[in-house]
């Protein structure tokens, strides 16, 4: 067999060596490459590769803002309007000139409620975007018309965006003509005046009584309310709704906000803010289609420092040196090759295979050998990421604080950081270190306490209480000694193993007990760990919600000074910490395995090394 | 005979459609949609993408627009795993490579496996009988997930024979350790089945009379037992081969290659219909193909099946 194929083979990562190829192992095959429909990580990493946004990465500094398109920015004193100076050699990949008409575009492709960005939140903090990509259709025709006769005050009690108490069955199906009075007033109702169609609002139009209006507005309002929706039906209302982005000139974006946003410069690096090319996507379909070929190998075209190369599904992405990049001169490698193992032992076996220059994650069961084996290898370093158990406070017993607070201190975390999150630090908080954010101290373990809490509510070592499934989407030892932890305070837990469609629809359906889940941070900012927990937000999932945190929260959103913004974001995480819908287990670590020859890789709490910087030692 | 073969074709057809709707129902019935994620995508969103994979009509007209895109040949778009992606292109990508793989395991199957099992059968109830038999039965019982890491760390990984992973179309080496994992289950069967097959019909008076005749051992083997010994073999070759390419799911996994099994799980996880469709009806396909040629085969091997009047 060895006669077969020779001796020990040249390997992988020393062929890429000679080349200036950076071979990555990248988990996962990217959904696609257009940028603003993808979210998840494996993806990210590609994309940071092949675009750059207004500011970017520094290679070793979380905090650090490197000029990317822009070259410098300044804000007015409330922080809410953002002047960026675009460079004037920056340029796509196709050598086509790159202006802040170009970010204009993206922005709006971003927002536009056709397109239907997931991340499009993201940009919510821009003047108005909000009620563009939410299509709040009559906010932006009546709303923001000053002249209008009615204020929007009082124009807002009308049901602009549907009754989602109202089950409109298949209606919305049919043929509206031929519908009955009644189903005709429960779908209109149903919708909301918002998301009418032009036959629905025509019919509206000539016989009012098909719609409950309140008595404040005026009939004769309504009347034009419903032909201001008619006039604009099914047309794009980007003009229209006044959002806060300019361009006076080529090389000038002026980015006007609702509140002010002192880390909107942090933010502004994360891929959503990232240009997308206009004569590319035009090329190729509408603004707002989400199929098209654009974002693929042969067409896709960015303005970062690598350009697509080769794109085999599941097998690797091939990025190679963009020599219209305007740092061209400055980027390091030849290449990148993403391969996507999805599997880790597989992925280990072939870092030791020399195929792979840095791996994704190392099985927490091998870290310990290869601690001991291949220190040389081995990368710890912290990530923003909380591993937390959630709670859903519309239980019996969880629905009491004391009840919650009683299980967050029976929980040991540094022994569960020692065991089973091998490599993590003990949760402190929610909210991991980022910046100079620092969140307050409180979750610590002491059983006599959680003992007596438990008792003063009422359920003495654990009776009266219910048994509580823990909710997982894989085997999870830490379920496991969750489960041995609240037996010590006489409280039965089974684990309950759902696959991970059904786990996130559990949670998304409050139709658990407790879960184990994770929080990933999208920018070096607190309130990518906070806003989550309020009201109505789709990642909340506990059913708890808190006006004093909310307002707090929007307390902060107003503050443009930095240090008491992040002291007013402490004693909002305070309140939730005293409240705990969830329990913060461990602050997240990357565990992985990289090549002492890879310079210009240093640890980041989010991840996203700029791939211009890194270079080969030959 | 062309009444036989019509025949079995129409069934052939009669299973994909059973096959096709059960699963359309199925995935349908799933807990889970392919528009939600692991953080919550914005209500507008989810109503926006419903609209546009038509997953806001009646369960039954969704059912009727698939069958006719898929009687016309039109698989539909993945909804999840690569989003906007036509199925057929997916699988042209990743089916060449699950069938190469196949075709070379199979290979490796029948050039271990038959062989082993005649050596057996020649040498019944000697040391050789019983050391091919105990190897056949060990490798009956090891699955893939214990052979391919082993193979992976040892020929791939400490010695650098061949490469632990990947796959590379304009290079054969990194297929052999997968090929070898898948092969060498079917041909622990095959070894089985082609010692029992020749067993028999060694026994059997006509190999009696030509010993009598006095031919030689070889031709005996050669010419007048294999082919009747090999027929449990081919009838299980078939379904063997549909079952190595549609099954090496997890060597797919261990040793990271671009083939349809792990697209196939992921489609599964996030529920995305039409990439679950399309693999389930080209395996399906696969398989009732595999199984008619087999069934041919074994006409053409064994007389007395062709005087058999279909039912």
């Amino acid at each position: 067999m060895a006669a077969l194929c020779g001796c020990k083979r040249e390997s992988d990562v020393e062929r890429a060596n000679r080349d200036g190829i950076l071979l990555v192992g990248n988990t996962a095959e990217p959904r696609a490459l257009d940028l603003q429909l993808v979210t998840g990580v494996p993806e990210n990493r590609i994309i940071s590769s092949l675009y750059e946004g207004l500011i970017a990465e520094h290679p070793s500094d979380d905090i650090a803002l490197e000029p990317g398109v822009a070259t410098h920015w300044e804000h007015n004193e409330d922080m809410t309007e953002w002047v960026f100076h675009l460079r004037p050699d920056a340029r796509w990949s196709d050598g086509v000139l790159l202006t802040a008409e170009d970010f204009i575009f993206s922005y709006h492709r971003m927002l536009s409620p056709g397109l239907a960005a997931a991340y499009a939140p993201m940009l919510h903090s821009i003047r108005n975007a909000e009620a563009y990509n939410r299509d709040q259709r009559g906010y932006i025709l009546c709303g923001l018309d000053g002249d209008f006769p009615v204020a929007w005050e009082t124009l807002k009690h009308a049901n602009f965006s549907g009754d989602p108490a109202i089950d409109a069955g298949d209606l919305a199906n049919r043929d509206f003509k031929r519908l009955s009075i009644t189903d005709r007033k429960r779908l209109l109702a149903a919708n909301g005046l918002d998301r009418l169609n032009a036959v629905q609002l025509r019919a509206l139009r000539d016989d009012p009584s098909l719609f409950d209006w309140p008595e404040t507005v005026p009939i004769e309002v309504r009347t034009m309310v419903i032909e201001r929706l008619l006039d604009h039906v099914e047309t794009d209302l980007f003009e229209k709704a006044d959002i806060g982005l300019r361009a006076p000139n080529p090389h000038t974006l002026v980015v006007t906000l609702r509140e002010p946003v002192p880390y909107l410069p942090s933010m502004a690096r994360h891929s959503t803010w990232f240009p997308v090319p206009r004569h590319v996507i035009l090329k190729f379909g509408k603004m707002t289609d989400r199929f098209t070929d654009w974002s693929k190998k042969g067409n896709l075209v960015g303005n970062g420092p690598f350009e697509l190369k080769e794109w085999r599904y599941n097998h690797y992405i091939e990025v190679r040196r963009n020599p219209h990049y305007w740092d061209a001169a400055k980027v390091g490698l030849n290449g990148i090759r993403f391969i996507p193992i999805e599997n880790p032992y597989t992925e280990t076996r072939a870092f030791f295979a020399g195929q792979l220059h840095t791996t994704y994650s190392l099985p927490a069961e091998l870290l310990g050998k290869v601690r001991a084996s291949h220190p040389q290898y081995l990368r710890t370093e912290p990530y923003v990421g909380t591993i937390f158990l959630r709670l859903n406070v519309t239980r019996k017993g969880l629905d009491d604080p004391r009840v919650r607070r009683a299980f967050s201190l029976a929980i040991n975390r540094a022994e569960l950081c020692q065991y089973i999150y091998e490599g993590f630090s003990p949760a402190k908080t929610m909210t991991p270190k980022l910046g100079d954010y620092s969140a307050p101290d409180v979750l610590h373990h002491d059983l006599a306490k959680a003992k007596a809490l438990l008792a003063e509510a009422g359920y003495p070592d654990g009776r009266g209480l219910p048994s509580y499934a823990i909710l997982t989407s894989r085997p999870h030892p830490a379920a496991d000694a969750l489960q041995q932890t609240f037996r010590k305070l006489g409280v039965r837990v089974t684990i309950e193993q759902k696959d991970w469609g059904s786990y996130i629809a559990a949670q998304q359906s409050l139709n658990f007990d407790m879960a184990m889940a994770g929080w990933i941070g999208d920018y070096l900012d607190p309130t990518t760990f906070l806003d989550m927990w309020t009201r109505d937000n789709g990642n909340n999932n506990t059913g708890w919600h808190s006006m004093k945190y909310e307002a707090m929260l929007r307390q902060a959103a107003r503050e443009p000074d930095h240090a008491r913004r992040n002291a007013t974001l402490a004693r909002a995480e305070s309140i939730l910490m005293e409240e705990l819908p969830i329990l913060p287990v461990a602050w997240y670590s990357l565990i992985y395995l990289h090549r002492p020859e890879v310079l210009g890789w240093h640890p980041l709490v989010l991840n996203n090394h700029p791939w211009k910087s890194i270079t080969l030692r030959p | 005979m062309l009444r036989n073969i019509s025949n079995r074709l129409f069934q052939g057809l009669l299973v994909l459609f059973v096959l096709g709707t059960l699963t359309f129902f199925l995935v349908h019935a799933l807990p889970y949609g392919p528009f939600q994620d692991e953080k919550a995508v914005p209500p507008q969103v989810m109503e926006r993408l419903e609209k546009l994979h038509g997953y806001d009509k009646p369960l039954l007209t969704q059912y009727g627009l698939r069958l006719k895109n898929i009687v016309q040949g039109n698989l539909g778009v993945s909804i999840k795993v690569m989003e906007g992606r036509q199925i057929s292109e997916i699988l042209g990508q990743a089916f060449p490579v699950s069938l190469t793989l196949g075709i070379v395991a199979m290979c490796i199957a029948i050039s271990i496996g038959i062989p082993a099992g005649i050596l057996a059968a020649i040498r019944r109830n000697t040391q050789v009988d019983y050391a091919i038999t105990a190897v056949a039965l060990l490798g009956i019982c090891l699955p893939g997930f214990v052979i391919g890491p082993l193979l992976a760390e040892f020929l791939g990984g400490r010695l650098g024979w061949f490469p632990a992973s990947g796959w590379d179309p304009r290079d054969p080496s990194p297929m052999f350790l997968p090929a070898l994992t898948l092969g060498l289950a079917s041909a622990a069967y095959l070894s089985r089945l082609t010692r029992a097959g020749m067993l028999e019909v060694l026994n059997q008076d006509f190999i009696r009379t030509a010993r009598a005749k006095g031919q030689k051992g070889s031709i005996i083997i050669l010419r007048h037992a294999l082919r009747g010994g090999l027929i449990p073999s081919i009838a299980y070759l078939g379904p063997a081969f549909a079952a190595t390419i549609s099954g090496s799911v997890v060597v797919e996994s261990i040793f990271q290659i671009p083939g349809i099994g792990r697209l196939f799980i992921k489609a599964i996880e996030t529920g995305d219909e039409s990439l679950i469709m399309g693999p389930v009806l080209l395996y399906g396909s696969l398989i009732v193909l595999a199984n008619f040629l087999a069934d041919l085969l074994q006409i053409w091997l064994n007389p007395r099946l062709r005087t058999v009047k279909a039912p």
